[in-house]
């Protein structure tokens, strides 16, 4: 039995679910004048039936050969999670804190904390990306970027 | 007039400059043509549209140029096409013999893309002529042929990339319904009226996360090849080895190229079964065989070119790179498809014209320059990914200067990681994306010309022929499963 397909086939069989639920709310149309409803509808129901075939291809194929870990023990998991956070938060920052300060803190998070240099390295680092970073994309590429609070 | 376009030197600056940026994005592991496109098309809005596709379509080609460095001297693909050069590459440079596997790969590379644009320039204006007769059913079952063709020449489980198509088509139907108006999964979001964009999924998915992807398993160690490499020139016995091996690698990659989900890496594993089937030994293939090399990368190359067809004669993209220069041309205010040879000629030969001189650029930089990239193959990963990290968001945010596209190219990029994780594939559900719009519209066309009946898919001839095509490839795995139990019931009385 291989987990993995089965792991897939089951988040494709619950997004499929809310496809379909959400679409009879929006109008179907006729088969003469199909509605906004009509593709995501299909779309949906669809993919219920392709994730219900690899749920049942699943009980016959063998596992992968890498078992199922989505974190696995001796992976740097917490480094992919820090990273994916920190994303976030410079998104969330961006428009507050204006680019120059949100890039700096990213690229020295970034550079320290999972690229797991010293600290006088980050810190350099980070100075010297958030600089030219700025003058590349704001001064020559003309593009905008927001100042923020700091209004730098 | 194509020539007079790309030779203009605004054009040329724009050209080389693409081209550069493809070969060092195809040498380094870790980030590829579809992320670094999606992260700069936000800079070619300033640009006259031509020069901007220009640039674009030369990061393309440029990448396959790169992607043989890395695996020739580091065992590392830079790109998924340049996968099979390391089975072959690296062993010839493990033998003392990477320069005449760099060179092979360069000249190669040059003979195919050469083949390629000069294929694209005889083929392209008749396609686009008959094009111009395809109405709604037929576009229709053109795209459900392009999405089962790709699901067919995945690399995984047909099945999950049907899904992913499927994930990709109700992505699209997110926003206004561009018929009614009527908002479709936006929960009272106003930035969610316009959709998804694309290059923000495309960045998540494929830029960060390929970073995530690395992040997770070892920051990116890698062991470079370190012997001094004293000459590029292949000798003469590497030529009559080759020859045959790029010819055919040229006309297969070019071919698999136009297909949908096909293109450079379908094209070069191709090239590299053909030619171990038709080597007079094939037992060498595996240790260092220059045919080895030299097939595969012409045919990554010349797939990148055929990959043009499709976008610039039907408006379909082939792969995700294609999708995101739809969306390019789209954003300049071209209508990629056969209306562009005849509204736009221009950009049409402009951009055809403009891989001539591209691809001699590429040569003319790869040799001299082998020894720059294998410097920038020194630059540390922990140095790297977080410099991939931040083009990737300020490229979001320079879309439309919103946040809201920093967050979904986040949120992206941890869908991509974990869509590895449970082996599913994104291009799929990009190209869904992109071509979700055109379905839809030729559906609902479709249905209202006939009245809601769905004869009309059967009754005209082109039509017919894509939706049969498409049926066929749909069930001839289910045969393969049929006969394969059969062996097996077979073989246990």
């Amino acid at each position: 039995m291989n987990r993995i397909d089965r792991l897939g086939s089951l988040v494709g069989l619950l997004l499929a679910g809310v496809v379909i639920w959400q679409s009879v709310i929006i109008p179907m149309g006729t088969l003469n004048k199909p509605g906004p409803g009509f593709l995501p509808f299909w779309a949906g129901v669809i993919l219920a039936l392709l994730a219900g075939l690899l749920w049942l291809g699943s009980e016959k194929r063998k596992p992968f050969s890498a078992p199922l870990k989505i974190f696995p023990e001796e992976g740097r998991w917490s480094s992919v999670i820090w990273a994916a956070g920190s994303l976030l938060a410079y998104g969330f920052a961006l428009e507050v804190l204006g680019f120059i300060f949100c890039t700096a803190a990213l690229m020295l998070f970034l550079f320290y904390f999972i690229g797991q240099q010293k600290w006088w390295v980050a810190l350099t680092g980070s100075v010297l990306v958030t600089w030219v970073a700025h003058a590349l994309f704001k001064l020559v590429l003309k593009v905008q970027l927001p100042a923020g609070i700091f209004r730098i | 007039m194509g020539f007079s376009v790309a030779l203009d030197p605004l054009n040329l600056f724009y050209c080389f400059l693409g081209v550069l940026m493809g070969t060092l994005i195809g040498v380094l592991p870790g980030i590829g043509p579809v992320a670094t496109i999606s992260i700069l098309l936000p800079a070619t809005f300033k640009m006259p549209p031509v020069s901007g596709i220009i640039m674009l379509a030369g990061i393309y080609y440029g990448a396959m140029y790169g992607g043989s460095t890395t695996s020739i001297l580091v065992n590392i693909p830079g790109e998924a096409a340049s996968v099979v050069t390391c089975l072959d590459g690296y062993q010839m440079a493990r033998r003392g013999r990477a320069g005449p596997a760099l060179g092979i790969s360069a000249f190669g590379s040059f003979i195919a893309g050469t083949f390629a644009v000069m294929a694209l320039t005889l083929l392209a204006p008749p396609l686009a002529m008959v094009a111009l007769q395809l109405g709604p059913p037929e576009y229709f079952s053109l795209v459900i042929l392009g999405f089962t063709l790709l699901a067919y020449l995945a690399h995984g489980s047909m099945i999950k990339a049907l899904m992913m198509a499927c994930v990709g088509l109700i992505m699209a139907c997110i926003g206004l319904d561009f018929i009614s108006g009527y908002e479709r999964f936006t929960y009272g979001i106003a930035t969610l009226e316009d959709g998804i964009g694309l290059v923000p999924v495309a960045m998540g998915v494929f830029g960060v996360g390929e970073v995530l992807v690395n992040l997770e398993e070892s920051l990116g160690k890698r062991d470079i090849f370190k012997a001094k490499i004293s000459t590029l020139l292949p000798n003469l016995k590497d030529w009559k080895d080759s020859s045959w091996p790029i010819i055919r690698g040229s006309i297969l990659g070019f071919f698999l190229g136009i297909l949908p989900g096909g293109g450079a890496v379908i094209a070069s594993f191709t090239s590299y079964a053909v030619e171990k089937r038709f080597a007079k030994n094939p037992e060498e293939f595996g240790q260092g065989a220059i045919a080895g090399v030299a097939g595969p990368e012409a045919a990554n190359n010349a797939g990148a070119g055929g990959n043009f067809i499709p976008l610039m004669t039907l408006g379909i993209p082939a792969n995700p790179v294609m999708a995101l220069m739809m969306g390019a041309l789209v954003i300049h205010g071209l209508q990629p498809g056969p209306l562009l040879l005849a509204q736009n000629p221009d950009v049409f030969w402009g951009v055809i014209t403009s891989m001539y001189v591209g691809n001699l650029l590429l040569l003319i930089l790869n040799l001299p320059l082998i020894g720059i990239w294998v410097r920038v193959l020194q630059v540390p990963y922990p140095f790297l990914f977080p410099l991939i990290l931040l083009f990737c968001l300020i490229g979001s945010y320079s879309i439309g200067n919103n946040k809201f596209d920093v967050l979904i190219m986040a949120l992206f990029g941890v869908i991509g990681y974990l869509l590895r994780k449970i082996r599913f594939e994104a291009a799929p559900m990009l190209l869904a994306m992109v071509l979700g719009p055109m379905l839809e519209d030729a559906l609902r066309q479709s249905l209202i010309m006939s009245g809601g009946s769905f004869q009309i898919f059967v009754t005209r001839p082109y039509a017919a022929t894509f939706i049969g095509l498409a049926a066929v490839l749909l069930i001839l795995p289910v045969f393969k499963w049929i006969k394969k139990n059969l062996r097996r019931k077979e073989g246990k009385k």
